[in-house]
């Protein structure tokens, strides 16, 4: 009686592992299947990111050349600014009422 | 006959197998290593990650040195779809350099048509070489990549190449240093901070190694291994952006109107050490340095040692009022002619003598038999335990990879004429970084702080604080307060007084040394100097200008003094600090 119990339960356990082996090898596929094609997108946004990178790279090194004193010297005499070479220095003026009181 | 056929067949089955064997054997284990790399380089992909050089930011965080993208062009022949002639014909006139600026007109026309006319040369030669894969020209710049890809010439392609960029030019370019190539074909920085902090700023090269398909797209369920690149870590400095701007371009102007031959100013902000400017002439351009003499590399503010002269009698004055030895009303006893020792005579730079001169007059009249006396006083082990207090005879930790140490002798080693000399500046060779830092002292009321350019290293996330924080007493309260009146009234009395601002509160002192060359001083040739901190009484700024072989006037009153005093002019305005009076 217990001999015929162990062999229906081994029997439905192999059933079991049966179907699972099946089930993960259909997702195996499915899943490989969709990633095989998706090599190219994965090509396509690292050129992107590496595009985006070039072009941050660029426009910092375009920034920096734009603001420098170098260029913003030039670009001043160009529009015709000047130096102050004798700069007003202002003192505060004395106050009314401490003026009066004296 | 059946059996000779088995026999056969048992001979030449063996025979094969053996023969599969050998085959396989040559294959599998002779042939493994070279077959397994050719069957991954079609299959695997390795992508270098190339790490970005750390940037260098001035106080306000604008680059003073930055990392730039350029591009390799290169041609991979079987790709090719054109014939070299019309590669060469459609690309040249993209890549050739422009001609020089100086040409004009019909020369304009015909330097530019021999240039292109090279570079297609160049080009043929490059593709007619047996090589599969040829590199063309390095150094591309963005505009001309994109044009070249506007082409659509099949089996072109771009590398990308890091390289510096200076946005200043040749700004800074002594402090800075540059990056040039290490025995290995390696960037590394040379000079200045790129040497100091090369390992900081270079960061670390990654790689991504990853399956690839038949079309070159990476195969997202095969073998991927990814180290990242670290890129190089950012350094903040104490350099203001416009003072440095503004010192160059006077020191410049200085240069041209005293006729010097080289010029340093090193600008300091008292309580903390931070350089605020660092400038020397003549430079160069760090982005090209290679075009530039190799003499011209190294900083002259830290690797160069002179003879200090009288910017350096405020340092030994300072010395004999700390230890008591002195008053600012103490009489010279032995003012009123040179002083003779042994087979030397110590006189005046102008041969006038002041019988019974008081300390202040000694700075004020710059008078050396003064100083000698005064280091009579104080004795010659005292004075060098002060010099070497205000840290002369060895480095001052500045971060620059290229500071040396100067020289200043044991006190064993000094004999009584050198003591006397040594009082005015002749026989020590200083830094200019060492003289300012030791100057720097007097307007920090008597506290040497270490000079430093760094102040932040960040790697994008974390900022470390890495200014140095060093200090230590050398003088006294009192005798710093004395020591700066001294100062002061060097400049409202003494022979600089007519280049000083109005209304100005400022304490400095000139020097105008001879140079030594062989064994003697020359009668011509001289260093003028001027080193000095305004306001007086709370300094914002001390600063050094240090002019080699003016020849406008040997003077330093006639040339250095009036340069920092334009300089100081701008410094005051810059800072918003009114006038005294």
């Amino acid at each position: 009686m217990n001999r015929i119990i162990i062999h229906h339960k081994l029997a439905a356990a192999c059933k079991l592992v049966t179907v699972i082996v099946l089930f993960l090898a259909g997702v195996n596929l499915v899943v490989s299947n969709q990633l095989s094609t998706q090599g190219q997108d994965l090509a396509a946004t690292n050129q992107q990111t590496l595009l985006l990178e070039q072009d941050i790279t660029f426009l910092r090194q375009q920034i920096a050349t734009a603001s420098s004193l170098a260029f913003l010297d030039e670009t001043a005499q160009g529009l015709g600014f000047i130096e102050i070479t004798h700069p007003l220095a202002l003192s505060p003026a004395e106050s009314v009422a401490f003026a009066a009181r004296e | 006959m059946t059996k000779i056929r088995i026999k056969v067949i048992q001979l030449i089955i063996p025979l094969l197998a053996s023969l599969i064997i050998a085959r396989l054997f040559y294959w599998q284990v002779v042939r493994a290593d070279f077959l397994t790399s050719r069957a991954s380089s079609q299959y695997e992909q390795t992508v270098t990650l190339q790490a970005k050089r750390g940037g260098i930011y001035s106080t306000d965080g604008s680059v003073l040195a930055g990392t730039d993208e350029n591009y390799l062009l290169y041609a991979y022949k079987p790709q090719l779809n054109r014939s070299p002639q019309e590669i060469s014909h459609t690309v040249a006139p993209i890549i050739t350099s422009p001609p020089p600026a100086t040409a004009s007109g019909i020369d304009l026309v015909r330097l530019q048509q021999n240039s292109i006319a090279q570079t297609q040369s160049f080009i043929l030669d490059r593709l007619n070489q047996d090589s599969s894969w040829v590199a063309i020209k390095h150094h591309l710049s963005r505009d001309q990549k994109e044009a070249i890809e506007a082409l659509n010439l099949a089996g072109l392609g771009f590398d990308i190449e890091l390289v510096r960029y200076y946005p200043e030019s040749s700004m800074s370019a002594q402090m800075l240093g540059f990056v040039g190539k290490d025995i290995n074909g390696q960037a590394r920085g040379y000079f200045g901070l790129e040497g100091y902090y090369d390992r900081e700023l270079q960061g670390q090269p990654g790689k991504v190694e990853q399956e690839m398909d038949a079309w070159g797209n990476p195969i997202l369920v095969g073998n991927f291994s990814e180290f990242d690149s670290k890129n190089g870590r950012d350094l903040l400095t104490t350099i203001n952006r416009s003072v440095q701007y503004q010192v160059e371009k006077l020191l410049k102007d200085g240069l041209l109107r005293y006729q010097a031959i080289s010029g340093t100013v090193i600008v300091m902000e008292p309580k903390s050490g931070a350089i605020i400017a660092m400038a020397s002439f003549p430079n160069y351009n760090p982005a090209i340095f290679y075009q530039f003499p190799a003499e011209h590399y190294k900083n002259p503010a830290v690797a160069d040692v002179f003879e200090p002269g009288s910017i350096f009698k405020p340092l030994v004055m300072a010395a004999a009022l700390d230890a008591g030895a002195i008053e600012p009303e103490t009489q010279c006893d032995i003012c009123a002619g040179p002083i003779h020792i042994g087979s030397y005579t110590i006189g005046t730079w102008n041969n006038e003598y002041h019988p019974n001169t008081t300390m202040t007059e000694t700075i004020i009249h710059s008078d050396n038999t003064g100083m000698v006396f005064a280091t009579r006083r104080l004795g010659k082990d005292k004075l060098h335990d002060y010099l070497a207090n205000f840290g002369l005879g060895k480095k001052t930790g500045v971060d620059l990879e290229d500071e040396t140490t100067g020289e200043l002798r044991s006190s064993a080693d000094w004999h009584e004429i050198d003591a006397a000399t040594i009082a005015f500046g002749q026989g020590i060779a200083l830094t200019p970084i060492q003289i300012i830092t030791a100057i720097n002292t007097i307007a920090n009321h008597g506290v040497w702080v270490q000079p430093y350019i760094t102040q932040t290293i960040s790697d994008g996330s974390k900022v470390i604080s890495i200014a140095p924080n060093k200090s230590r007493r050398v003088l006294g309260e009192a005798a710093t307060d004395q020591i700066t009146q001294m100062m002061v009234a060097a400049i409202e009395e003494g022979d600089a007084k007519w280049a000083k601002p109005k209304d100005m509160s400022i304490a400095g002192k000139t020097g105008t040394a001879q140079i030594p060359v062989a064994g003697h001083y020359d009668e011509e040739k001289t260093i003028a100097s001027f080193v000095g901190f305004a306001p007086a009484d709370n300094p914002k700024f001390a600063m050094l200008v240090k002019l080699r072989e003016p020849q406008s006037s040997p003077w330093a009153a006639e040339t250095a003094a009036p340069l920092w005093m334009s300089l100081a002019r701008f410094l005051l305005l810059y800072y918003n600090i009114p006038p005294q009076n």
